[in-house]
């Protein structure tokens, strides 16, 4: 068997150095129990509580607003003029930390041109189920083609 | 005629019926005590409580009761099989046994026969209901032991402890009952207290030391310290699943409804109609003295809810030192107050002697109390009894100030 703590040093302080035991000593008050009028109001704050209007929102059926910038769906979009524009760089791929999305960049033809430049996204997959919705994804992409709605993403 | 004989003219069939009777009315009473009390805690707390399974939320408690009834069963290999398997069927079967003595109505025509809701009517009906309950603890214990775990075996030892510390203080505020009423049978309380008073107010305090010891004895908060989730994971039925777990979940419930029932009996007027309502006991021909039963059931059954969710739970010594250091010595000490004046009342004593009585058993109360009082400011001005003030902060202990932890510097 070894002795672990051999190897083990643990400096001494100096003795003018603060520890523990320089902070002063204070008593410390501890209160008794509350009166049995103040313990009732507790029985009293959960009872009013039972005629207040409560705050669940009954979600499929009753949709609440989101946050103005509540983290949704994601959504690809196009130059005004309908030219896509996402040039399939994969930066978004990189930057997502779950490892959800997939992109696979393809060229741009004389008869087949979808976003201005040379390159284009042929194949754009987010998965959800991997999705962590931290938008580091929407910070990388360089030419703002993809931005995250208000709408939750709706996966069931 | 009095209940008793009224009872003893059921035939065999009759029996029959009011046995399949009194065990539907526990079961569809535990169905919606789960449902009641889920919506009555998630209204305290600003939630709405199940609503999506039927109306209103009302078969929540059906679905999750056949779910888990068709979930696997697992016993564990460290298990004792066999007193696994018996432990739940004790502890549901003896709650369902306490039933059989509450008086749930008035004279009623059941079947064109005339009877009463109860199934039997011994002379000493409350003490077989203590004794039943009682054995509805080994179900707790054996479960914790059998399951061959460290949690629930934790949790049924301090079941044990719990139930066994709170039945006496229950038992004691049960005698100032029976010797005001001259009798331990249930159908006989509620004839005396509908001939006088309602127990709940001529023995206060007998009632409010039920009320405090049934909720221990069923181990709800404040006093679930047998099932405290965050210390012992699910308590004794930790190992448990499938029915048998559901079995434990009835038999909680449904020994929720016998202590109240019980209270409703003993200190309530049982079945009778709150006073100046009595004409409204003759409706649906005596039937209607079942709600006002199950209101009162309802009464109790609220406060059980109210208390969990007010209050957190209890330190397991600070528990233990309210039943035993508060609780019993209270009882103990109305009982002598109640047995005298009992006997002075008996025995023909002048009012003049009673109420000398009633004044000096005051005189004393206060005169000890001042005596308490007096010694915990000496114990709090006494001289420290270990070292000195240490150099760091401590909390304060009971009597004790401060101690010296340094080791001799």
């Amino acid at each position: 068997m070894t002795d672990f703590n051999e190897n083990l040093h643990i400096e001494k302080k100096a003795s003018g150095q603060a520890d523990i035991n320089s902070v002063p000593f204070t008593e410390v008050e501890q209160p008794g129990p509350a009166s049995l009028a103040q313990q009732a109001k507790g029985f009293w704050v959960t009872f009013s509580t039972m005629f207040k209007k409560n705050q669940t929102v009954q979600y499929p059926d009753v949709k609440a607003p989101t946050a103005p910038r509540f983290h949704g769906r994601h959504q690809l979009n196009r130059h005004p003029d309908g030219l896509e524009k996402c040039i399939g760089c994969e930066l978004c791929a990189w930057a997502c930390p779950a490892d959800a999305i997939l992109v696979e960049g393809g060229n741009n033809t004389p008869g087949n041109q979808m976003s201005p430049g040379e390159r284009h996204g042929a194949v754009y997959q987010i998965n959800y189920l991997r999705c962590i919705f931290c938008g580091l994804c929407v910070e990388a992409c360089p030419t703002r083609a993809l931005t995250m709605t208000n709408q939750p993403a709706h996966l069931l | 005629m009095t209940t008793a004989e009224l009872l003893g003219t059921d035939p065999g069939w009759i029996i029959a019926v009011k046995a399949v009777m009194v065990f539907g009315i526990c079961v569809v009473a535990t169905l919606m005590a789960v449902w009641t009390e889920r919506r009555v805690l998630a209204k305290m707390q600003l939630r709405t409580g199940p609503n999506r399974v039927g109306p209103a939320g009302l078969l929540q408690s059906l679905s999750d009761g056949v779910k888990l009834a068709l979930k696997e069963d697992i016993i564990p290999a460290a298990a004792d099989k066999v007193v696994f398997i018996i432990a739940p069927i004790i502890a549901t079967s003896m709650c369902f046994m306490a039933f059989a003595v509450i008086p749930m109505t008035g004279v009623v025509n059941l079947f064109g026969h005339k009877t009463a809701l109860q199934l039997t009517d011994l002379p000493v009906g409350v003490l077989y209901i203590l004794a039943v309950t009682s054995i509805g603890v080994y179900g707790v214990v054996l479960a914790g032991w059998s399951s061959g775990s460290t949690y629930p075996l934790l949790g049924g030892l301090r079941s044990s402890a719990q139930v066994i510390s709170y039945e006496v203080a229950m038992g004691l505020s049960l005698v100032a009952v029976f010797i005001y009423a001259s009798s331990m049978s249930t159908s006989d309380i509620v004839a005396s207290q509908h001939q006088h008073i309602w127990n709940a107010v001529v023995l206060f305090p007998s009632f409010v030391i039920y009320v405090i010891s049934m909720v221990g004895e069923t181990n709800r908060a404040p006093f679930d310290l047998a099932e405290a989730e965050g210390e012992l994971v699910g308590g004794f039925h930790t190992e448990y699943s499938s029915l048998k777990f559901a079995l434990f979940f009835l038999a909680e419930y449904v020994n929720i409804i016998a202590v109240s029932a019980l209270a409703t009996t003993l200190f309530l007027g049982g079945y009778h109609a709150l006073p100046g309502l009595g004409f409204t006991e003759q409706w649906l021909g005596g039937w209607f003295t079942l709600i006002w039963f199950f209101a009162k059931v309802n009464l109790f059954f609220f406060i059980f809810m109210w208390l969990r969710g007010s209050l957190p739970r209890l330190r397991y010594d600070q528990f233990m030192k309210f039943g035993w250091k508060v609780l019993i010595p209270v009882s103990l000490i109305w009982i002598l107050i109640v047995a005298s004046l009992r006997v002075l009342q008996q025995e023909g004593a002048p009012r003049s002697a009673i109420l000398a009585f009633a004044a000096g058993v005051v005189i004393i109360v206060m005169a000890m109390s001042s005596l308490v009082e007096r010694n915990k400011e000496k114990v709090r001005s006494a001289d420290l009894p270990l070292g000195e003030a240490p150099n760091f902060p401590v909390p304060s202990l009971p009597n004790v100030q401060s101690i010296n932890v340094s080791g001799g510097k």
